[in-house]
């Protein structure tokens, strides 16, 4: 038993660092970011998942536990605080994301937004909402992961993250940020 | 005369001397005049059968003999390190899908057969899962690969990999737990009878996993467009395009209610179809720049249907909406190349 705040291990001493789901519940999560990479090796990698906030199943939460219940002013993260899971949930925008990361000695960090089945299926508190949820999840589309190399590599030249950005792809109103980086050298 | 199992399939070649090769990488169907035969629709052929088969299987050994599926991609030295490296990266990144699909690491231990691994890239997850697993490809130069492959990384030894072909497997019936091939079987002259060997391989209750190419996607009417409508053919078929410019020749392309019908003579059990749409699809969807915006509102208006989970914190959605075993369900996106179908051989 331990606390991801605080890891009982020596640093520089994995290859992968993973952890799903789990982070966005602890307390202080950059810390429990910062913990993992601080034990994984130069050069390996981590692989964690973060809730995201400006999601359809947040906003979801909200219309059940704020709009239907009369209080509209409540916020996404108030929604996610305290009705999703344990309390003290967080979820994370994109932008968030990239403030975060950038803070952290990481490198080729790619971050696939994904949207769970069970998501898509009971969406929504309202069943009349299921539509608009639905119709908005295919609006939003799925943007592709562009490959390290591949048939037509004039198309990945141009597609691919500038040298240090973080490539954003999936759906961006799904509820799973999966982030994939590295640790600088 | 035997009626061919696929009808659009139908033209008459005779068995003549196969055309030089060129050498250039790639099959060039325009240099091959008996590829466009004007009785490609004549219904009575023999084409996926006896001789004529014998002769477009050749032209798929040929086609595939030169490299195998995704090595295109690499840069580095043929079966380095390296080399099988950048495949690998490639694609899971380009198919990340096929880990939800193919489930590697629930096989640890289970008898895995996997037909037409080209250049391994799935076969050694296998091997890496600690299944006990055997393949067959139709080449030489994917059997290459695998060996080379397998040795680079230190895998542990598959219980059999050997050159054979599709329709004619080389084992008992009812001899493995999983039979799995991903973007191969509708390369065979007969698809259908090389699904039915794999059926035959599996144990009862055993499961089978495959991909086949999707007619009705972007990409297929993508290579129409390229192939068909720009040069002045519109009234060649979506199929004439999957046919002789997709991969190597006679490859083909099943529509959701051609696969219900297909997959409805096997009686398998449990029948879940999901349709993917790879990223470089997305990406390098059209021949021409412009058409791009089209395509990628085609792909995001077909949306992406959920599978159903078997259970789950709504159960009563669940129930509701969840197929029956004898029903085939239908999820992903319907404008997607890759049909993932899993399915359950009766008991």
């Amino acid at each position: 038993m331990a606390d991801a705040e605080s890891l009982p291990f020596v640093s520089d001493s994995f290859d992968l660092g993973y952890s799903f789901g789990v982070l966005h519940h602890s307390p202080d999560t950059e810390k429990a970011i910062e913990e993992l990479v601080r034990v994984i090796a130069p050069g390996g990698e981590i692989k964690i998942m973060l809730y995201n906030r400006h999601s359809i199943y947040v906003f979801n939460v909200w219309v059940k536990h704020a709009l239907a219940r009369g209080r509209p002013w409540k916020s996404l993260r108030w929604a996610l605080w305290n009705h999703v899971e344990s309390l003290g949930t967080k979820g994370y925008t994109r932008g968030e994301l990239r403030q975060m990361l950038s803070r952290l000695p990481l490198r080729e960090v790619r971050v696939r937004t994904e949207v769970p089945a069970g998501e898509y299926l009971c969406a929504s508190a309202f069943k009349p909402l299921n539509w608009l949820y639905r119709g908005a999840i295919r609006l939003a589309g799925a943007q592709p992961a562009c490959p390290v190399t591949g048939y037509n590599r004039e198309l990945i030249e141009k597609h691919k993250p500038p040298q240090g950005e973080i490539e954003f792809s999936g759906n961006p109103l799904g509820f799973f940020h999966c982030i994939a980086a590295r640790k600088v050298l | 005369m035997n009626s061919p199992a696929i009808p659009w399939a139908s033209f008459t070649v005779s068995p003549r001397e196969k055309s030089s090769d060129s050498g250039c990488g790639t099959l060039d169907c325009e240099r091959e005049p008996w590829v466009n035969w004007p009785g490609m629709y004549l219904k009575n052929s023999e084409l996926l059968t006896g001789e004529n088969g014998a002769y477009l299987k050749e032209e798929v050994r040929r086609f595939w003999n030169r490299a195998s599926c995704d090595t295109e991609v690499a840069n580095s030295p043929k079966f380095s390190h390296e080399y099988f490296e950048e495949i690998e990266s490639f694609r899971y990144v380009d198919q990340a899908f096929i880990h939800s699909f193919a489930q590697f690491t629930r096989y640890r231990g289970k008898k895995v057969l996997e037909v037409g691994f080209g250049a391994g890239t799935d076969f050694v997850q296998w091997l890496r899962a600690g299944s006990l697993a055997s393949g067959v490809d139709l080449t030489q130069e994917a059997l290459d690969n695998l060996l080379h492959r397998i040795k680079v990384y230190g895998l542990p030894s598959p219980e059999k990999i050997q050159i054979a072909d599709a329709e004619h497997l080389p084992f008992e019936s009812n001899s493995f737990d999983l039979g799995y091939s991903f973007g191969v079987l509708m390369l065979a002259p007969d698809t259908e009878k090389a699904i039915k060997e794999l059926v035959r391989v599996v144990v009862p209750n055993g499961e089978i996993k495959i991909m086949l190419y999707n007619r009705h996607s972007v990409y297929a009417f993508n290579v129409w467009v390229k192939h068909a409508l720009a040069r002045g053919k519109p009234w060649k078929s979506l199929r004439w395009a999957l046919w002789n410019h997709v991969e190597s020749l006679g490859t083909k392309g099943y529509t959701r209610t051609e696969l219900r019908q297909m997959l409805s003579r096997l009686s398998l059990r449990e029948v879940r179809i999901r349709t993917e749409l790879p990223t470089g699809e997305y990406m390098c969807a059209s021949a021409f720049p412009p058409l791009n915006w089209l395509y990628r509102l085609a792909i995001r208006l077909a949306g992406y249907s959920p599978a159903y989970p078997a259970t789950g914190y709504n159960q009563a959605l669940v129930e509701k909406y969840r197929p029956s075993a004898e029903e085939i369900e239908f999820s992903g996106n319907g404008l997607g190349f890759f049909h993932c179908i899993s399915a359950r051989k009766p008991v």
